[in-house]
């Protein structure tokens, strides 16, 4: 009589740790976060961020030490001076040594995600939360100002000389005073924006795509529309920052379509289908890019003409723009065999990374 | 094939009712509702067969079988499938309904998660999900804010200071409150039943509880909802019992016939029938689960 009723509360004791263990985490599905200076590469993925060397693929230090399910980390790396800032899922932002990755201050008074990577000038650092909010600190972590939306901030911001733009997933884009996070500016997009914008000093124009099938330039003074590019259907959905290479703005839309188009006047020079969809950005290298597409292809094409250089295919999904250290080109895998793959500028595979447990 | 025929018309009529009414949380109470009102024909069947199996099981001819064949699995389960003819009563009745709205239940609970995209991945993968008759770039991103609720982080409501998780409170609440008036009183199927009842309504509540109090209170509000929603389903269909949390309503629950005295037979009497007390004037509802169970008396 006794034995089922023990059964069964063991079988809810088990249920209910089981339950809890997966609930206390956040539950959030993202991709790597993918950084590197000229030694090292540095990657947010799920309980920790990892320091790898460049040259040989060997892990230099990860933070936390010992990992937990209540902090995740998904933020590309703010790589600063001899600092890493990186925020995580427990609403927790960092400040880390990046020799050993030992933590040297946080601020804890977000209520939201930090999934964005940060900006700094070197004595303000800008970390935009899910919490509808954009905190700026100053040097010691302490807060300095912030501003608040209505919707969160997932993308990485960009200070000018006294301003700093943020793109929300309110679909605005903001410039604030560095000094005190008033607003300066606002420009309302069609779609929420999930990316980077791209500066051109040259012009002082902002380049920013969104999810609302657009890729628009914005004078960064005034925050008014130069021209907007997809206003007649031609692209679908930006997931990722445009680069300027070779006098073109260069951007690849979900679909897989590379577009390139005169930064001035938002004139199409040329078009590219890149075989696949994409949500990652380019990575412009001398003569030419490497376009990483969602169903785990990398490829490389001459700047020049297009013409296809390599293709190498990865075991796993591709959602992170890859990154160049110590003259690798690296890349960062969602749910593959291994986390980081690292080629040599023709494409040979140099090394991979995967975490040791 | 499970996220084209389930998680993606949910989520886009999720998305629909969000864009109606323009806020997320009252699209997750009314989509929860439209859900329980869709299945409602299925909850009542299976009401249905849950009463018409509780009365056979205090048919006397269930009872003496039962009995009779307590150390002849086989045979049992013969008899027992044949009163289940005679009487109409399909065994997986009260299962079959609740097993069609699994599917249902889960795909509710997996279309509210993914219309909390928070990351740009989730977002992606949102924004594929939805129709093309559904503007995607007019939805995304939903709007989290639901009262003092950020939908996509577990709730708090700070109250002097201090982080109180009133949503997750509510939930163990209304859980307690569900398994309390829904539970039926036992049949005197024995004390194990008995057992199980009483560990059901002490666990579901703190696992509810705990769930609502670390996931994202969004899925924590879709508990509240359903669980009330369900009270006011068994409380239409008559099934609700208030009187076991509010002293001060009478019963509706009929006051179960007393147990009968089953005289074991000889070895060389096995037809005879039990000799059954006669019925004892309104027992108490406490009192009700005691008295079903059978008296055994050797016969001398």
């Amino acid at each position: 009589m006794k034995k089922p009723l023990v059964k069964l509360v063991l079988l809810f004791l088990i249920s209910a740790v089981l339950l809890a263990g997966c609930a206390m985490g956040p539950r959030a599905e993202s991709a790597p976060g993918l950084s590197a200076d000229d030694n090292a590469v540095y990657v947010a993925y799920m309980q920790h961020v990892y320091k790898v060397d460049a040259k040989t693929g060997t892990e230099l230090w990860r933070y936390p030490a010992a990992g937990s399910v209540q902090v995740v980390l998904y933020a590309p790396p703010l790589l600063d001076e001899g600092s890493v800032f990186i925020g995580d899922l427990a609403n927790t932002f960092h400040k880390l040594d990046a020799a050993n990755g030992s933590e040297i201050w946080n601020f804890a008074e977000g209520k939201g995600w930090f999934q964005a990577k940060a900006a700094t000038n070197g004595s303000v650092i800008i970390a935009p939360s899910s919490d509808r909010n954009v905190y700026a600190l100053n040097a010691d972590g302490s807060l300095k100002w912030k501003f608040s939306a209505d919707f969160g901030f997932i993308a990485e911001p960009l200070i000018l000389a006294d301003s700093v733009i943020v793109a929300g997933l309110d679909h605005n884009l903001y410039a604030l005073d560095l000094e005190t996070g008033e607003q300066q500016w606002v420009s309302v997009l069609k779609g929420a924006l999930v990316a980077a914008p791209a500066y051109d000093p040259a012009s002082g124009s902002l380049f920013v795509g969104s999810l609302g099938n657009e890729l628009v330039s914005i004078d960064s003074k005034t925050g008014k529309v130069n021209w907007t590019f997809g206003e007649n259907g031609e692209i679908t959905a930006i997931y990722a920052a445009p680069v300027l290479a070779a006098e073109s703005l260069i951007f690849a839309d979900e679909s897989g379509k590379i577009f390139a188009l005169d930064p001035a006047s938002g004139a199409i020079e040329w078009t590219l289908d890149a075989g696949g969809e994409t949500v990652a950005g380019i990575l412009p290298l001398e003569d030419s890019f490497v376009i990483s597409l969602e169903k785990g292809e990398l490829r490389a094409y001459k700047l020049s003409d297009r013409t296809p250089l390599w293709t190498r295919t990865l075991d796993g999904t591709l959602y992170t723009t890859p990154v160049i250290s110590a003259d690798k080109i690296v890349v960062a895998v969602t749910k593959g065999q291994t986390l980081l793959q690292a080629y040599d500028l023709v494409g040979n595979p140099v090394w991979s990374f995967t975490p040791a447990k | 094939m499970w996220d084209t025929l389930i998680i993606q018309p949910f989520t886009n009529v999720l998305l629909a009712i969000t864009m109606v009414v323009k806020n997320f949380g009252v699209a997750i109470i009314l989509f929860t509702l439209l859900i329980k009102l869709i299945t409602y024909p299925l909850t009542a069947k299976q009401l249905k067969q849950t009463d018409a199996m509780q009365k056979l099981q205090s048919d006397p001819r269930y009872k003496k079988m039962m009995e009779k064949y307590r150390d002849n699995k086989e045979k049992l389960a013969e008899e027992q499938m044949k009163l289940y003819k005679e009487t109409g009563v399909s065994p997986f009745g009260s299962c079959l309904p609740t097993l069609i709205q699994l599917p249902i239940i889960i795909g509710l609970y997996q279309s509210i998660i993914k219309a909390m995209a928070a990351t740009p991945l989730e977002m992606l993968k949102l924004e594929r999900l939805i129709y093309p008759f559904l503007d995607a770039t007019k939805i995304l991103p939903i709007q989290n804010r639901f009262l003092w609720m950020d939908l996509g982080q577990p709730e708090r409501l700070p109250i002097l200071g201090i982080q109180i998780p009133i949503l997750a409170i509510v939930v163990i609440l209304t859980t307690w409150l569900q398994t309390k008036v829904m539970t039926p009183p036992s049949t005197g199927a024995g004390d194990q039943a008995a057992a199980m009842t009483k560990s059901m309504n002490l666990y579901m509540p703190i696992l509810m509880g705990w769930m609502a109090y670390s996931l994202a209170s969004g899925l924590a509000l879709y508990f509240l909802v359903s669980n009330i929603a369900t009270v006011v389903q068994y409380s239409v269909h008559g099934r609700a019992d208030w009187s076991r949390i509010l002293p001060f309503i009478k019963s509706k629950t009929p006051a179960p016939e007393p147990a009968p005295v089953i005289v074991l037979p000889d070895e060389d009497d096995e037809d005879e029938e039990p000799v059954a007390p006669k019925p004892s004037t309104k027992p108490s509802a406490r009192s009700a689960v005691k008295q079903q169970r059978p008296q055994y008396k050797r016969k001398k």
